[in-house]
């Protein structure tokens, strides 16, 4: 019982982290190559779950199966990302962190708030079946659901250490992220890079988002901005800027929250996110880190 | 045309109503004089969402009677009660134009004046505060339990009457009476109904439930049913399994759930909004749950079952205020319905806090009624003083307005009975009312069983 | 009879909360103007220093309806007023030093998102304890000081006053402090940490301070608006706060103590300003000829029609704020850029 217990505790911690992760490797891909810190990444987890709902729910003329939905969301949310880079930061690009740290607050007061003008603030749901765990070696018990969302995180991950290890992208955003100018002088058209960059990391903040909403509906548009906070706590405990710490940050912070909640209190999930965050800051100032870049 | 017209508004609400007036205005600049458009203008008032420095247009539409009497209705409006204030206005509105159509108050026009408390507390303070410093209202209909205890000290230190048909809390059971009425019963009395109909088979159908969990929402207006239902369910005889509070709002109650059923409980009363309830008996579902579950007013709504699946709510319970039966038996429960599904352009009448409201809006109409017939001037201390009077017995008995203010002027007293209750307030300006016990199948609420107040 | 008519007696109350955030803004400047400390967390002071008022002063909670606290004070008004405030700005100064303990030394992103969920956690811990807080219900019997003995308008416009009062005492003594040496070493801090070692100074030590006081300033601000409202509530500290007085600063302008004051104005009037949009609406349309009468609505026809429309617009046109000053003049309406050049520098 206690072991049981223990062991499934775990599965819900890597369920979530496996959600936390996906969100935190993108925003930590955009710090990468623009260097400032993007407060309206939690946007693109709510747009990417709202355009979901939508088109899975036809609001676009016919309605799409919700795998194609989807997708198709998360390529919105890509180029959205996209255009608000072109929009708000690149005009600012030169300006140092604090302007685009602050232009990025705006952005996300901006784009919460036309969602919630638009569509309200009641709660949505994505049309996903309910099901009841199975068990799984007489030890642990999840839905199928909850098991399709680990795959998808685990895939994401493979696929976002792939992209840096093995395309030229990667190569590029690698440089990039070393140093811009150094880049430059190679050759490389940065500009393009760090709007690709854009892309790969809101698309991956509205798979987050899709995830989210798989596990945890129904949902409001503030949703992004309230799991921001986690997936910063992630961010900041691989050390901003580092995939592989993100990952690493994701697994622990998606633990706590689980264990926490479970054997201290329930009503404190964000609280252990941070209590976590801070005490490893305390020793390691610049988090766990992981592999390089 | 005109009728029309009006229908679409009520169901349209924010900008859009507003522009759709504004346009009718200017379509008719001269339908100022006929009585019709004078309700109609009542309504330009309170369709918007604020209608701050609009009296002058009321006060001369209303032809030379004087200014007009502000109501306040400080509900939410916007986020997620706003349900509320969508149940709750058009009944006062439609009270407000049958006042008005019998001539007004000693010929002064009701107007509505909208507030929205948007469920939160400061927001509450704020539309309280402009309601009655730059509205000048002379009663209100509301606020909710959410926001009673922000503002309260406000409405009555300014001396205004409130006849609340939305704020069940408990902190009003020892308060209020003197300014301070309500038409719906105390969470008291509903968490003993809980209780009850959950210890009784008679009152639920299943069984006699012997261990139960609790599982409350960390508001105010959550909490209120805690210690009602948690008592006296131990009164009558069962077992508290677990009492727990509960974060709302939150992405995942996996863990709530599973401390729930560590204490193996065969039903959880389920004190928390539509949506986290929701999250929580799904939860339930995934992790396992045999037990029942009970809801109360909040989720026995059709709303929460339609974001529900069948297979998790099939044979919940819920709790409702039940239809008054003297009422029902002699049609006006029904005849409401009919009036109000056509004034609003609503599907169905029986929308949670409707009929609450047209009682409350009722003696509100009739005490300014009898202020006014007694020569006083109409003050908030001699409206609330009128307010328990016009309610109670023995004399004439009213269920309406139009019915009472002609009462009135022929020198009647008058004894309000309403569609909740025969609403008698207590020294607490509490009334009580029967309550009905209704049971999920698929997908929708069925009446399970009826509790008479003699029952708690 | 009343004293205030209507408009005038909301106008009053608009100028209190005018003071308050003006009170906030003038701390937070302390922090991000003066020092360049990225504060995200501005609310969680306010809300300590409105907490700890209220738990000095609420009476027993056997006379208060639904009290769960366990820890008051029940200090008599008027007398227990400044105690009241005084413990207010040690509290908000004492929290700004337990996070600052854990976090002025981290680097600049660092800093922004640990005081930002610092202030998350600091909220959540205000909603579960409710002996101390009493929870989500709130604190809704803080005294009002002196009320017993004036009129209801009487009290607002001495409230008005007091609140006047300590924000102009307030703004003369950041004026001076700024002006003297340890201004100077703030300012020091920002622009140049290794400088600022060369002189012998920790410029940890110097950015603690630095916490310290906005942080006091805060929670003063939090004193006052507990006593203003009677009623403090976890609901009235949602990061929103924090974000509104960021707008008022950098609209204001950084590093300017009267651009504070202005700012905190200008975006608390704009802010209550939207509760009248529709009213507005109708009296255009109310005084527009008939022939031109169709113009508005057929504008504003196609909008969505939830009520959640016009309060949205309200925070997109905050965020829009934030992209235009931060752009097009980054020294706010009475700043100095030669100050904003000093913050946009550090990585």
């Amino acid at each position: 019982m206690v072991l049981d217990n223990l062991l499934q505790t775990v599965v819900f911690g890597l369920i979530e982290g496996s959600v936390i992760a996906v969100g935190a490797v993108g925003l930590t891909l955009s710090y990468g190559v623009t260097r400032f810190i993007n407060f309206a990444y939690g946007e693109f987890l709510t747009y990417g779950a709202y355009l979901t709902v939508f088109l899975a729910a036809g609001l676009f003329g016919s309605s799409l199966p919700l795998p194609v939905a989807a997708v198709v969301a998360i390529v919105l949310v890509g180029l959205l990302g996209v255009a608000v880079s072109r929009v708000f930061f690149e005009p600012i690009s030169q300006r140092g962190a604090l302007p685009l740290l602050i232009t990025s607050i705006g952005v996300s007061f901006i784009l919460r708030n036309m969602l919630q003008g638009w569509v309200g603030v009641s709660a949505k749901q994505l049309p996903v079946p309910l099901m009841r765990r199975q068990d799984y070696f007489g030890l642990v018990r999840l839905t199928d659901l909850e098991l399709g969302v680990i795959v998808v995180g685990v895939v994401t991950m493979l696929a976002i250490h792939l992209l840096l290890q093995r395309t030229m992208l990667g190569k590029r955003m690698r440089a990039t992220s070393g140093n811009r100018s150094l880049a430059e002088v190679a050759g490389i058209d940065t500009t393009n890079v760090v709007r690709q960059t854009w892309f790969i990391s809101a698309a991956a903040g509205a798979l987050s988002g899709v995830l989210y909403a798989v596990l945890f509906s129904p949902f409001r548009p503030v949703v992004g901005f309230e799991y921001l906070i986690v997936i910063f706590a992630a961010t900041l405990l691989g050390g901003i800027g580092r995939p592989y710490g993100a990952m690493l940050g994701a697994l622990f912070i998606g633990l706590a929250m689980n264990f926490g909640s479970t054997y201290l209190s329930a009503n404190y999930t964000r609280a252990y996110a941070f209590l976590i965050l801070v005490g490893v800051l305390l020793v390691r100032p610049e988090g766990i880190r992981g592999g390089e870049f | 045309m005109s009728h029309n017209r009006r229908r679409f508004l009520k169901r349209t609400g924010g900008l859009a109503a507003v522009t759709m007036l504004a346009g009718c205005t200017g379509g008719d600049g001269d339908g100022n004089q006929d009585t019709t458009d004078e309700g109609e203008t009542t309504e330009s008032e309170t369709t918007e969402a604020d209608s701050g420095g609009d009296d002058s247009t009321t006060t001369e539409s209303s032809g030379g009677g004087g200014e007009a009497i502000n109501i306040g209705v400080p509900l939410p409006f916007s986020g997620d009660y706003a349900w509320v204030g969508a149940n709750v206005l058009p009944v006062v509105n439609m009270i407000a134009e049958e006042i008005n159509g019998q001539g007004g108050i000693d010929g002064r026009n009701v107007n509505v004046v909208q507030a929205d408390t948007e469920a939160s507390p400061d927001a509450a303070v704020s539309a309280v505060n402009r309601l009655v410093n730059i509205e000048n209202v002379q009663g209100v209909i509301g606020p909710t339990s959410i926001t009673m205890s922000a503002v309260i000290d406000t409405l009555v230190e300014n001396e205004v009457p409130v006849v609340t048909p939305t704020a069940g809390t408990t902190s009003l059971d020892t308060r209020g009476g003197d300014y301070v009425f309500r038409t719906v019963s105390s969470d008291s009395l509903g968490g003993r109904a809980i209780a009850r109909a959950a210890r009784d088979q008679q009152y639920n159908s299943i069984q006699d439930y012997e261990r139960m969990a609790l599982m409350v929402g960390n508001k105010e207006v959550f909490q209120s049913f805690k210690e009602p239902v948690r008592s006296s369910f131990e009164e009558f005889g069962g077992t508290v399994t677990t009492a727990m509070d509960v974060r709302t709002g939150k992405a995942s109650y996996t863990s709530e759930v599973q401390q729930m059923m560590d204490s193996d409980p065969e039903i959880t009363v389920l004190i928390m909004s539509a949506e986290d309830s929701v999250k929580i008996t799904e939860a339930g579902f995934q992790a396992g749950y045999e037990g029942n579950w009970f809801a109360t007013q909040d989720q026995t709504n059709q709303d929460f079952l339609s974001q529900s699946e069948n297979q998790v709510t099939n044979g919940m319970l819920g709790l409702n205020a039940a239809t008054y039966q003297a009422a029902e038996e002699a049609g006006r429960l029904e005849e409401f319905f009919q009036r109000i599904t056509e004034y609003a352009g609503w599907d169905e009448g029986s929308k949670t806090f409707a009929t609450n409201t047209y009682d409350a809006m009722n003696v509100m109409g009739l005490a300014l009624k009898q202020v006014a017939a007694d020569g006083d001037d109409l003050i908030g201390a001699n409206i609330a003083s009128a307010i328990p009077t016009v309610a109670k017995p023995p004399e004439e008995t009213v269920t309406g307005y139009t019915q009472g203010a002609e009462a009135i002027d022929g020198g009647t007293d008058v004894d309000y009975e309403g569609l909740v209750g025969p609403i008698n307030f207590d020294e607490n300006g509490d009334i009580v009312a029967p309550f009905s016990i209704k049971k999920a199948q698929d997908g929708t609420w069925t009446e399970a069983a009826r509790l008479p107040p003699e029952a708690l | 009879m009343a004293l205030l008519s209507g408009g005038l007696s909301f106008l009053v109350t608009i100028a209190t909360i005018g003071c308050i955030y003006g009170l906030l803004t003038l701390g937070l400047n302390v922090h991000y103007g003066y020092t360049g400390l990225l504060n995200f967390g501005h609310v969680a002071f306010f809300a300590a220093g409105a907490y700890t008022s209220a738990i000095v002063t609420m009476p027993p909670p056997s006379t208060v309806t639904n009290a769960s606290y366990e820890i008051w004070f029940n200090l008599p008004m008027p007398f227990g007023f400044p105690v009241s405030l005084a413990a207010a700005a040690v509290v908000g100064g004492l929290l700004a030093f337990l996070i600052g303990l854990t976090s002025v030394r981290l680097g600049t992103h660092y800093l922004a998102i640990a005081t930002f969920a610092l202030a998350g956690v600091f909220s959540d811990v205000l909603v579960n304890e409710a002996w101390l807080t009493n929870g989500s219900f709130g604190m809704n019997s803080v005294p009002k000081p002196a009320r017993a003995m004036l009129s209801a308008d009487a009290w607002q416009l001495a409230y008005l006053g007091f609140a006047v009062a300590t924000l102009a005492g307030t703004y003369l003594v950041l004026t001076r402090l700024m002006d003297a040496p340890f201004g100077r070493l703030l300012k020091g801090v920002r622009e140049s940490e290794p400088a600022a070692k060369t002189l012998g100074k920790d410029a940890n030590v110097v950015k603690l301070k630095s916490f310290v006081i906005g942080g006091m300033i805060a929670g003063l601000a939090g004193g006052i608006y507990a006593h203003y409202l009677g009623s403090v509530v976890t609901a009235q500290f949602v990061p929103h706060v924090t974000f509104t007085v960021w707008a008022a600063m950098l609209l204001g302008g950084a590093a300017s103590n009267t651009g504070a004051v202005a700012g905190a104005f200008l975006v608390v009037a704009f802010e209550e300003s939207t509760r009248f949009i529709t009213t507005l609406y109708n009296w255009i349309q109310s005084v527009l000829p008939e022939v031109l009468s169709g113009i508005l609505p057929a504008l504003f026809g196609p909008l969505p029609n939830n009520p959640s429309f016009i309060p949205s617009m309200r925070f997109v046109v905050i965020g829009i704020l934030f992209v235009l000053v931060v752009r097009y003049r980054p020294e706010g309406l009475f700043g100095d850029p030669a100050e904003i050049d000093a913050l946009g520098e550090e990585d």
